[in-house]
């Protein structure tokens, strides 16, 4: 909830993947994950994230630092949010392992997502504290 | 219930068992009565027995499915007195009593051999209506075959362990004797039987009546067979009967009459084929099965339907037997439940009751579960239908390219997205369209058909592919809703010999030539960078086409993402994987056999896969690539996309340069800019050009600017 700084943290599954829920501040919502994002794991990213947006965070970052392999289900999840997004609200992913990136520039979506290598950058974006060209 | 099944069955068995403590009474009542007991002369119950046995199996079919209580064994006790009088009140109901009779009987077998004694004492014959009633219950007795051939087991079990002059072998062989002979003259007298029939059914009903001549038309249909059968095991036996059954089988329906008569036997024999025959071609079959298995040495008259004809077939031999056992039975029983007290009694009374109830409970759920079970196959079936229809067969040749597609859906029932369609166009082309909806099943289905039948338009309407997913992709952004779309078109030349697609957020086509002397296969690049996104996701899209040139065999494979990120262990199946496997195929080799092989190397195939193969027909020639064409936009430029393209394409570093400031130029000046690749003689020119950039807003818009 905004306005709260606790950290939710879900435990990992055996398969070594978990889902951390952080709030930096009390507009953003961080979710970072862990491990295979493949067709079980996609719906604890979905669930966190609608709970992010639930809870009326309007800046989320998606952390897929620790990510090493994603599918086109977990990509489904991020379309789906990413067009589900009202006005005014931004979402960013953190992304620098090249198979997942790979994953991205194959479905053309590597130009609708805001893509960035740290999660400061990602932040800052998300804050609208970039200057965008045009 | 867990199985609905087995507390029926000790249910039934509980029924049973209370009933035959309730049953004794009426042959006590009758003994006081002063009527005739099972005890009864052989003959007179031989006599009375086939025919009762008919009328009461149908009477007691037709009352309400009350086990084996008392009732239908009371008008039975009073018939016994005058055969010829008329059938009492629950002869001509309806609902099958019979059927509910026999299931019981079926489940005790003592309870069984009680109803038939019974009906057999009832020799209910009575005329016109009892006939009438007999020809309904044939009927009737068809449906609760099973119970009745059950019955008919039982009560040729009892023969046996009664022994007796009434061996196996030569009762069967009197019976089959007496019922060749029955057929043969039934056979003769089809019309005046079935005049009979017709005249009985009239009395009886409509329903009845229809019944009947639909069996008597059928009688004449098999009557050959079962004849044949019939005569070929009578023919070496003498007939003592003959002479008087023939008389009666004239009259079937009045072969009530006929028990009166001498040819006791015979005419029982008679009714027993004249009743198979009413019951159709499967009847007179069975009947004739039935002839044939009585003589064979093992006893097995439960396999066919009518059973009416194993249970008149046994009905003498039963006869004197159950006369025996039965009263033996009745007795021990009789002697048991006399112990038991007064207020025990009640308490079984019920207890039966309740179990009746949990029965009839049990017995409605496991219908409904029946027609669940039925619906949800129904249901999968037009979820099959739907699929069909939005995976449909394309003709395996249009024009000079063999065509081939598949599908091998994720496991999990109903469609998965995946859609795909193989269509000509004008001159001569060839367009070919697969696409992913997002989602499964229910959700996906009707996104698929939207998305299939648009693009399909725009393409038949003259668009080129670029132009057709990126008008699709403003037309169906508010439709999709929730779910996206990726898809991609491609339109093949055959007399230009190239191939040109776009692609919405999909995976481009793997184009491979024919080996070469080495074995290796020539393949056209393909370059991911600068891909367009899905439709659907509020972006512009199409904005990207290729052109691959194919001057000689090839084949193309399109396919969906579910075959690239199918798992190999740990990692995904890729690209490369499945050229492999497309140039693995051989001759004749298709999309089926292309997916058969990713199926094999793959571990797992979480999503669905479809896949749509184009075989190029021509001489030697790698396939390579052409050009290509990419709408421009800041942010692509911003984002470093259009540098990364350049790069990807094989553009000389100098020249990537160039033509990235000549589009930032264009951009700022005139706010669109469209990036062109030549490929020739293994280099890539690039040139930017401030084209008109096709706008798909509203016609107003675009009048006024």
């Amino acid at each position: 909830m905004p306005g709260m700084t606790d950290i939710q943290t879900s435990q990992p599954s055996s398969g070594g993947f978990g889902v951390i829920q952080s709030q930096p501040d009390e507009h953003t919502s961080v979710v970072a994950l862990e491990g295979e994002l493949d067709l079980e794991r996609a719906p604890s990213l979905k669930w966190a994230l609608v709970d992010s947006l639930d809870a009326g965070f309007k800046q989320i970052v998606v952390d897929l630092t620790q990510v090493g392999f994603m599918d086109s289900t977990a990509l489904s999840v991020l379309v789906g949010v990413n067009k589900s997004l009202d006005v005014g609200a931004r979402l960013a992913i953190v992304c620098v392992n090249t198979n997942v990136l790979k994953i991205f520039e194959l479905s053309g979506m590597d130009g609708t997502f805001v893509i960035l290598p740290t999660l400061e950058q990602a932040l800052v974006h998300v804050r609208g504290q970039t200057t965008r060209i045009g | 219930m867990f199985s609905a099944r087995a507390p029926r069955r000790a249910l039934l068995a509980v029924a049973t068992l209370g009933a035959c403590a309730l049953i004794p009474q009426s042959p006590a009542a009758l003994a006081a009565k002063g009527t005739t007991t099972n005890a009864s002369p052989p003959p007179i119950e031989i006599a009375a027995a086939p025919h009762a046995r008919r009328a009461e199996r149908e009477a007691s079919e037709e009352s309400a499915p009350a086990p084996i209580a008392p009732p239908p064994e009371t008008p039975v006790a009073r018939g016994r007195h005058a055969l010829s009088t008329p059938a009492p009140a629950p002869a001509p109901a309806p609902i099958s009593g019979s059927g509910a009779g026999g299931r019981h009987a079926g489940s005790g077998a003592t309870a069984g051999a009680q109803s038939a004694h019974g009906r057999e004492r009832a020799g209910s014959t009575h005329g016109t209506a009892g006939s009438a009633g007999a020809s309904e219950g044939v009927a009737a007795a068809g449906a609760t075959s099973g119970d009745q051939a059950t019955q008919g087991v039982e009560s040729l079990a009892r023969q046996k362990k009664g022994g007796g002059e009434k061996g196996t072998g030569k009762k069967q062989k009197e019976k089959a004797k007496g019922k060749g002979k029955g057929k043969e003259t039934e056979a003769e007298s089809v019309t005046p039987a079935e005049a009979e029939s017709v005249r009985q059914h009239g009395a009886s009903g409509a329903g009845a009546k229809s019944k009947s001549d639909v069996l008597a038309t059928e009688e004449q249909a098999s009557p050959t067979q079962a004849t044949e059968v019939a005569a070929s095991i009578a023919a070496p036996l003498p007939s003592p009967s003959s002479g008087t059954g023939e008389a009666s089988i004239a009259t079937a329906p009045p072969a009530a009459k006929g028990i009166a008569g001498a040819g006791a036997r015979g005419s029982r024999e008679r009714r027993r084929t004249h009743r198979a025959k009413r019951l159709g071609p499967s009847g007179a079959a069975a009947a004739g099965v039935l002839a044939v298995k009585s003589v064979a040495p093992g006893l097995t008259a439960t396999s066919t339907g009518s059973s009416s004809a194993p249970h008149a077939k046994h009905a003498a031999s039963r006869q004197p037997h159950a006369a025996s056992t039965q009263p033996a039975l009745v007795k021990t029983i009789t002697k048991i439940v006399g112990v038991v007290a007064a207020p025990v009694r009640i308490l079984i009374g019920v207890l039966i009751a309740l179990a009746l109830v949990l029965g009839l409970r049990s017995l409605i759920a496991s219908i409904r579960t029946r027609r669940l079970v039925r619906q949800r196959g129904e249901l999968l079936e037009d979820v099959g239908l739907l699929q069909a229809a939005l995976l449909p067969e394309p003709p395996s040749r249009l024009g000079p390219v063999g065509t081939s597609v598949a599908y091998r859906p994720a496991d999990g029932p109903g469609a998965g997205g995946d859609f795909y369609d193989v269509f000509a166009l004008a001159d001569g082309r060839l367009a070919v369209i697969v696409g992913d909806v997002s989602g499964h099943g229910r959700e996906a289905l009707p996104h698929t058909a939207l998305v299939r039948f648009t693009v399909r338009a725009y393409l038949e309407a003259g668009l080129a592919p670029a132009e057709a997913l990126q008008t699709a992709g403003v037309v169906l952004e508010r439709q999709l809703a929730d779910s996206f779309a990726t898809v991609i078109a491609a339109v093949y030349h055959p007399r230009e010999r190239t191939l040109t697609y776009a692609t919405a957020g999909h995976p481009p086509p793997v184009v491979l030539g024919e080996p070469t002397a080495d074995g290796a296969f020539a393949q056209a690049a393909t370059v991911t960078s600068c891909a367009p996104p899905p439709i659907g996701v509020q972006g512009r899209t199409g904005t990207r086409q290729t052109v691959v040139s194919v001057p000689g065999a090839a084949r193309i494979c399109f396919h969906t993402d579910g075959v690239t990120e199918a798992r190999v262990g740990a990692e995904l199946f890729g690209a490369e994987r499945l050229a492999r496997t497309l140039a693995s195929l051989d001759e004749d080799g298709g999309a089926t056999e292309l997916l058969d092989g990713v199926a094999a190397q793959s571990d797992a195939r979480p999503d669905d896969m479809a896949a749509c193969v184009l075989q190029v027909h021509g001489d030697v020639g790698a396939p390579a690539l052409l050009s290509e064409r990419v709408e421009l936009d800041e942010e692509s430029l911003r984002r470093g996309r259009v540098e990364r393209f350049l790069h990807d394409s094989g553009v000389e570093p100098a020249e990537v340069a160039a033509a990235l400031d000549a589009a930032r130029a264009e951009l700022t000046l005139t706010g669109g800019a469209v990036l062109e690749l030549r490929f020739e003689r293994g280099t890539a020119v690039a040139s930017v050009r401030a084209e008109n950039v096709l706008s798909t807003e509203p016609l107003a818009v675009a009048h006024a600017s």
